[in-house]
């Protein structure tokens, strides 16, 4: 057991104990009872009032018993329940706490707040409680979550109890048994497609090329060759002009497209304490345009810049949609929160240009609020993985503050834009398919 | 002295107050149950005097500590709501508000940090919004020509303060914000306008999209063979 204390020897108000460890701090609040006893007794004495005198007596006893009593020694065992530990979204969970007292005395003033996990609200009754317990005694009260995207672990019960003078106050964490965690797993929608860059695999899909063959886009007419399918010959010219001439198409080929999603603490932003964070945004998206992706025949990989760093290499089939599915919902590199972890970038970009496939394009998720990422993105580019950014606009214009954050990275989508890559600027609010068919006007312009 | 050493000193301090405090308890109650006890022990009202001023010393100084000292407790987080993410341009906010209203060294480095980084986005506003070259949009800052707004021109040109209309100047001295903050924020409502008015130039995202949705078809610029 250990004790932690600030320069004036008491630990700081909003310093939270952990597991194992005790905070005591001086509640004074007999110092004015300590006050007035004393003044009430001088007064007595100099006055000689019997009286006064005696009203100090009882103040003094009342303070002496403060000044005397120690911390309560606190042995609980809490348990948890849920009523489920895996959701949907936006499902309500029951949680109920119990709490019993496991020590030889009496707990004459316990307040307990549980963990409850940073990416979820509490949408019914509340996470905190206060009661008395005597040894052996149990206590429960419960609460309801709304269950949010991920994989949330329960923080440790913070545990505040007091004596009967409530003169000091200690602080400590326990570890609940029972149930820690709930998961929640959304499920990829089909989104809308997005226009892909012009980097194809020699397999068959959807990204018309400029290059004739087999194919339903008119492309060219030629030369018969021996061998040409007879499909494609043009059969009224021959029988026009008695020459044969074969039908060109546009070939299609599929592509190979790695998510990449900026998944850096300094993408965790919000135009608003309210707003979804552009990470969770672009965590959506990056599910959507998986299942697109997969079902018009692309091959898909999904990767998170940021701590982590996960990989699934481009692939395709239902296993790899079921394994894609389970990273976007409970991955840590994809947590609703960030991940308090060193992150070195340069590293990691060079580590993922080994991993990308040489035919792979990239779609970046970023709300490109720094200058990193858009050099990162250009780099990419530059070694010939050309990159879409689909960026989850997180900028607010009530102060000035904001309103200069909002002009920066619209300089960045315009230096990305100069250099050749394509931004699809996502506005909160806004329907992703409605934000790349804007852009995609610009595209085809 | 170890926080360990100090919470011992606290407690023995503690238990030598209690027994004194007891041992006049006791003490008292021996006089009251048996006054010959304290035969010869005759307090004048000097003695009785004494302890009373310094008892009311004491109250005042307990008084004064009541008052002064606030009541300590933990302050635990908001667990119920779910943690809100900053907004960007909120630490630009928090350094524009911070700036000392001393004169110093320190307050020196944080206006030129803040000035340099306005300056550089005014210039990239100037180079992608106006269609003006590089250097031209030096020329213009320091010519304040940028901008009809005189606050926001004289952020980058001190000289060109002299169209700042008298009662402006007066609020400037008499009001809260200091001088610097008003004009740069003078420069982003600017900058604002600026960028509202007129698309970037300059910008060439490969034209022609490559995918071929239904009823969608456009041509690729390559593909591989």
């Amino acid at each position: 057991m250990s004790e932690a204390r600030g320069p004036d020897g008491e630990p700081p108000p909003d310093r939270r104990a952990t597991p194992g460890e005790t905070l005591d701090r001086e509640t004074n609040r007999w110092r004015g009872v300590n006050a007035l006893s004393l003044a009430a007794g001088a007064l007595g004495v100099l006055l000689g009032q019997p009286g006064l005198l005696l009203v100090a007596v009882v103040g003094v006893a009342f303070g002496a018993f403060a000044l005397a009593t120690r911390p309560p020694d606190v042995h609980v065992e809490l348990s948890r329940e849920l009523d489920r530990t895996v959701a949907d979204p936006d499902e309500r969970v029951r949680v109920t706490l119990t709490v019993r007292n496991a020590g030889e005395s009496l707990l004459a003033d316990l307040r307990l707040i549980d963990g409850v996990p940073d990416a979820l609200d509490v949408v019914g009754g509340s996470p905190r409680t206060a009661t008395a317990l005597r040894p052996g005694k149990a206590a429960s009260f419960s609460y309801t979550v709304r269950a949010a995207r991920g994989d949330h672990e329960f923080d440790p019960v913070t545990v505040l109890a007091r004596g009967f003078s409530g003169a000091v106050e200690r602080e400590t964490a326990v570890h609940a048994r029972g149930d820690g965690r709930l998961a929640c797993t959304p499920r990829l929608d089909v989104g809308d497609p997005l226009p892909l860059r012009a980097l194809t695999t020699g397999y068959t899909g959807r990204v018309v090329t400029d290059t004739g063959g087999p194919g339903t886009e008119f492309h060219a007419v030629r030369e018969y060759r021996p061998g040409d399918p007879l499909s494609r010959i043009d059969w009224r010219r021959a029988a026009r002009t008695g020459e044969y001439a074969t039908l060109e198409f546009r070939r299609e080929r599929a592509a190979t497209v790695v998510l990449l999603v900026d998944t850096r603490e300094t993408a965790y932003l919000a135009p608003d304490a309210d707003a979804p964070s552009a990470v969770e945004r672009s965590v959506a998206a990056a599910g959507e345009l998986f299942t697109s992706l997969l079902s018009t025949g692309d091959r898909v990989g999904l990767a998170a810049f940021g701590p982590g760093a996960f990989w699934l290499a481009p692939g395709a089939g239902v296993g790899h949609r079921a394994r894609a599915r389970a990273a976007l919902a409970t991955d840590a590199s994809f947590a609703p929160t960030p991940r308090e972890e060193p992150f070195f970038p340069g590293l990691e970009l060079r580590r993922l240009r080994r991993r990308l496939p040489a035919d792979a394009q990239v779609v970046l998720f970023s709300p490109l609020c720094d200058d990193y990422v858009v050099r990162a993105a250009r780099r990419l580019d530059a070694y010939g993985h050309p990159v879409t950014v689909v960026s989850p606009d997180p900028t607010a214009d009530a102060t000035a503050g904001e309103t200069l954050a909002r002009l920066e990275r619209q300089l960045r989508c315009s230096q990305l834009r100069e250099v050749g890559l394509r931004v699809v600027d996502w506005t909160p609010g806004e329907h992703l398919g409605a934000a790349v068919e804007t852009a995609g006007a610009r595209w085809s312009g | 002295m170890t926080p360990r050493e100090a919470g011992w000193d606290r407690v023995s301090g503690r238990v030598l107050f209690v027994a004194v405090g007891a041992a006049a308890a006791v003490a008292g109650l021996a006089v009251a149950l048996e006054p010959s006890v304290a035969a010869g022990f005759s307090p004048t009202y000097v003695a009785v005097t004494l302890v009373g001023g310094f008892a009311l010393l004491q109250a005042a100084g307990a008084a004064l500590a009541r008052f002064r000292g606030e009541r300590r407790q933990a302050d635990p987080p908001e667990v119920e709501r779910r943690r809100a993410f900053p907004t960007p341009g909120a630490e630009f906010d928090e350094r524009l508000a911070s700036l000392p209203r001393r004169i110093g060294r320190s307050a020196d480095r944080q206006r030129t940090a803040l000035r340099t980084e306005l300056r550089e986005v005014t210039e990239e506003t100037l180079v992608r919004y106006g269609g003006l070259t590089p250097e031209e949009a030096v020329e213009r800052i320091e010519t304040g020509t940028w901008t009809e707004d005189v606050r926001a021109v004289s952020f980058f040109a001190p000289g060109a303060d002299g169209g700042i209309p008298l009662t402006e100047r007066v609020r400037g001295v008499l009001g809260t914000e200091r001088a610097f903050a008003r004009r740069a924020r003078a420069v982003v409502g600017a900058l604002a306008a600026y960028s509202r008015a007129s698309r970037p130039t300059g910008e060439r995202e490969p034209p022609g999209g490559d995918e071929a949705t239904d009823g969608n078809r456009r041509a690729a610029t390559g593909g591989d063979e």
